[in-house]
């Protein structure tokens, strides 16, 4: 029988459960960013009870949460790139919380390696991320001089290599896929990077995941995955202005000058802002470059416009417009080393000018569904074109070239089960060439993907794999598997382990296939049967981030097989015709050091070295075109209102080059190892004088240092920038 | 290491890098010598191992035709330039650095016997579209290309006296 006081202490309990229950509430709010007040999109807004996670939700995109909480609960708020924050939830049923950007650059996010936001250092292969003030701080001609800066990174023309693994190729596609906004940016003819296309001014951050990547992305991402992410349109509206304007200095020998203005201009005009909802993010470029060579000049104009536009809860619209226009001169080689800015044919340089116009239409569909998946939509809509003058006035046109490649791509993220989350995608590829040089050719490439990404505690372990399917015309339909794995686990809370297995493979381009050409007195023959590059790629690596240091090393290996190479062929008639010639393997290291000895990151030391040897397995020989050794070392201070910076770049000489393309130019063997040292000053006037001005003063090729990266051109000169930014 | 330490010491890293390095390439000397240079092909089969001595390029200061052991005593008396190739070797490459004078006939000789002086032919030369051997009348600083082609299953006129 229970007794009237514990009748009353039952009641008293039960009144509080009641009560409890009673107070269990919907718990509105918003998630910003501290710094910008921008919402922040997919942020995690969980009830955690003794680190037991009991529900959550992810923020839609505008920031905005709804959840169920009582009184006395604590709410766990994070998103990466941001630090942790707890709530305590009280009779406030409406929040307002201001998550601060991360100082650990180990919560670096990126969204390229997985497909989904992502720390880099919980990604399970090198990942490099440079972001826009240091990419604007350098102010480079174009994206493929940005990428020189980045460890492990060589640009030759406009062929990147990540680590020795594409090497250089001519007329070759590129071996390190290149994507817009996570779209691929290749154009249908030649499967080549058109860099004078991509927007500078508007780019947010540059990633570059070193190594196979066609688990997740397909063709051409044979050595790695560079992706050019632009910004996303701000709240109020601003307004940005670049210009700046140099000369290109004499070289020091009497007998290399010319007579020539080398003067270069370039004018960036930028806003930004939202009308309603609609966000809008928009530039125009206009350069002209007189050039450090005769028949080397380029005038170019370049358009951006972005709008982002929400359309209910949780969905919303980005459309991307880009618009890039060029004439270049038709300079191709140098006479020779004792006179090395004259081209080798002068009136074919000067006349035969390229004229080139590029489009991009980018649209994106975005939704949450449910608490915590996200269905992507994206198609790209990529026209390039150009038309090459007559070497001689009057004479027959040059080449010229019409190419259309659409890009879609449909991914699905979702956890599947605890700690396990999938991201499942169907991408396709339509690319159709009118042109003199290879013809009327159409190609087609589907690919479905899928990955799963677990994580057990400290260790994320991801698996996935990508099928292919090409087909080219009426040639027959081939496919490919690529498939990855990839391990991370976090030591400590500052050190990372990883290592991972990732596949590459790269279609061959239309132009590779099917060209029929005239190429220095040789035909050239296309090639029905050529096959797609492949590789494979391992690596161990491990990171190390404190606020003070962060390193970083890694130790690779590749192979490849089926490398397609332009190859003199002598049959009935010598002919130069694409063909699959070789396989080979890749190894070395690279190590990175990130050190900021004083707070705020005032001063930032950074060193990086990448050893990489690439073998061709029949000849034993060095692969042509590759360093063996890369460095590169920066110095960056800001105690503001000045800024200095110095960055040297090193890069070893070539150990082979392609003979056949030595022995058509004179003193083409000619090379030696690269030191370039670039410094720079500036001056914010806002801190000075409350000018919303920068100055800044930059000397590129400091030393005026001579070499080549390509047969028998001379790199730039030591030239010098002035340049004025106005933030509005 | 304390960071101040640090900070000197990749400073001092930087310049030594930087102190390292020469002022890269140069214009070359103007050269009192001349350069022949260019490809070699080869088409078809190989002859059997045991019918190859010796093959080489070589360029002679004689108009065709010559006396086949003429070639050899040039050869040993320096003044036929040669450059030894390897058997069955892939596409390669040849190049000759020599003093500027006439040279009238550019080709690639296979020993295939013992006798030095008898046992070898031309297996390939430089010519024009009329199957003429190509002269050249080298200068100081003269460059010159020339490519050969090697086709085992058609083998060219010999140049040598009856």
């Amino acid at each position: 029988m229970i007794s009237p006081r514990m009748k009353l202490c039952y009641f008293i309990v039960s009144l509080l459960l009641c009560s409890a229950q009673a107070f269990a509430q919907e718990v509105r709010g918003i998630v910003k960013d501290s710094r910008t007040s921008d919402p922040i999109v997919a942020a995690t807004v969980e009830i955690r009870k003794d680190g037991v996670r009991l529900w959550g939700q992810q923020t839609r995109l505008t920031g905005e949460f709804r959840i169920t909480a009582a009184q006395g609960d604590s709410l766990h708020v994070h998103a990466v790139g941001y630090t942790d924050q707890w709530v305590l939830i009280g009779l406030d049923t409406i929040l307002t919380i201001a998550l601060q950007p991360s100082t650990s650059r180990a919560q670096e996010i990126t969204v390229t390696a997985t497909k989904r936001a992502t720390a880099v250092q919980d990604i399970p292969i090198s990942t490099s991320v440079v972001r826009r003030e240091e990419i604007q701080q350098r102010t480079p001609d174009g994206v493929d001089q940005a990428l020189r800066y980045i460890p492990g990174v060589s640009v030759t023309e406009d062929q990147v290599n990540v680590r020795g693994s594409s090497g250089y190729a001519k007329a070759t596609g590129s071996r390190v896929l290149l994507l817009l906004d996570g779209l691929p940016f290749l154009a249908a003819d030649n499967n080549d990077i058109k860099f004078d296309a991509l927007p500078m001014f508007d780019i947010d951050r540059i990633e570059v995941v070193k190594g196979g990547g066609s688990a997740l992305y397909g063709s051409s991402a044979l050595g790695g995955v560079v992706n050019v992410i632009t910004q996303q349109p701000s709240k109020e509206f601003h307004f940005a202005s670049d210009l700046s304007g140099g000369m290109y200095d004499q070289p020091k020998y009497e007998e290399w000058r010319i007579d020539q203005s080398t003067r270069f201009a370039k004018i960036d005009l930028g806003a930004t802002g939202s009308v309603g909802d609609v966000g809008l993010l928009g530039s125009l470029t206009y350069k002209r470059n007189e050039g450090y060579r005769i028949g080397d000049d380029t005038y170019r104009t370049n358009g951006f416009l972005k709008s982002t536009i929400p359309v209910g809860d949780g969905r919303s619209f980005t459309l991307t417009e880009l618009l890039a226009n060029e004439n270049h001169g038709g300079w191709l080689y140098w006479k020779s080393l004792s006179q090395p800015l004259v081209p080798k044919d002068t009136d074919a340089a000067k006349n035969g000018r390229i004229h080139s116009f590029k489009s991009n239409t980018l649209v994106s569909f975005s939704q949450l569904l449910g608490s915590e998946s996200i269905l992507g939509i994206k198609v790209n809509d990529l026209f390039t074109k150009f038309t090459t003058d007559p070497s001689v006035p009057g004479g027959p046109a040059g080449a010229h070239s019409n190419a259309n490649a659409v890009n879609g791509d449909i991914t699905f993220t979702t956890p599947i089960a605890l700690q396990l989350v999938s991201t499942t995608g169907l991408a396709l590829t339509y690319q159709d060439v009118h042109s003199d040089l290879f013809l009327d050719h159409h190609g087609t490439l589907f690919g479905a993907y899928e990955q799963l990404e677990w994580q057990l505690g400290a260790l994320t372990a991801t698996a996935g794999a990508r099928a292919d399917v090409i087909k080219y015309d009426s040639t027959s339909t081939e496919s490919q598997l690529s498939p990855k794995l990839g391990l991370n686990y976090h030591l400590t809370q500052d050190i990372a382990l990883r290592g991972s297995l990732g596949s590459g493979f790269r279609a061959p381009a239309i132009g590779e296939r099917f060209i029929e050409s005239v190429l220095n007195g040789f035909t050239v023959r296309p090639n029905l049967n050529l096959k797609p590059e492949r590789s494979l790629s391992y690596e161990v690596g491990g990171s190390y981030s404190t606020p003070m240091l962060d390193l970083d090393g890694a130790v690779f290996y590749s192979t490849f097989a089926d490398l397609i190479e332009p190859t003199f062929v002598t049959e009935d008639v010598a002919y130069i015709q694409f063909r699959n010639v070789t396989r080979a393997r890749l190894y070395g290291h690279e190590e990175v050091i990130d050190y900021y000895p004083l707070s705020n990151d005032l001063l930032n030391l950074r060193l990086g070295y990448t050893y990489s040897v690439a073998e061709d397995l029949d000849s034993k020989a060095i692969l042509k075109f590759r360093p063996r050794h890369l460095f590169q070392a920066r110095i960056a201070y800001d105690p503001k209102p000045l800024s200095f910076s110095t960055d040297l770049r090193y890069v070893s000489q070539y150990e082979t080059y392609d003979t056949t393309l030595v022995n058509q130019v004179k003193d083409g063997a000619a090379r030696t190892d690269a030191y370039v040292l670039d410094a720079r000053i500036g001056v914010d006037l806002k801190d000075l004088a409350s000018i919303p001005i920068t100055l800044s003063f930059q000397v590129n090729n400091l030393l005026n240092y001579y070499y080549v990266e390509i047969v028998g051109n001379m790199a730039p000169l030591r030239n010098y920038t002035l340049k004025v930014e106005t933030r509005l | 290491m304390t960071a101040r330490t640090l900070q000197i010491l990749y400073v001092l890293l930087v310049l030594a890098l930087i102190s390292g390095c020469d002022k890269g390439l140069t214009p070359p000397i103007a050269s009192t010598r001349a350069t022949v240079h260019g490809a070699v092909r080869f088409k078809g089969n190989w002859p059997l191992v045991d019918s190859n001595w010796i093959i080489a390029v070589a360029l002679v200061p004689e108009h065709e035709p010559f006396k086949d052991s003429d070639l050899i005593k040039g050869v040993l008396a320096g003044t036929i330039v040669t450059q030894t190739l390897h058997f069955h070797s892939k596409d390669t490459t040849y190049k000759f650095d020599l003093d500027p004078k006439p040279y009238y006939y550019l080709g690639i000789a296979q020993q295939f016997g013992t006798n030095l002086f008898k046992d070898f032919k031309v297996v390939g030369f430089a010519h024009d579209a009329k199957d003429s051997a190509l002269a050249f009348d080298l200068k100081q600083g003269s460059d010159i290309t020339a490519d050969i082609l090697v086709n085992w299953d058609s083998l060219p006129r010999q140049p040598f006296l009856p």
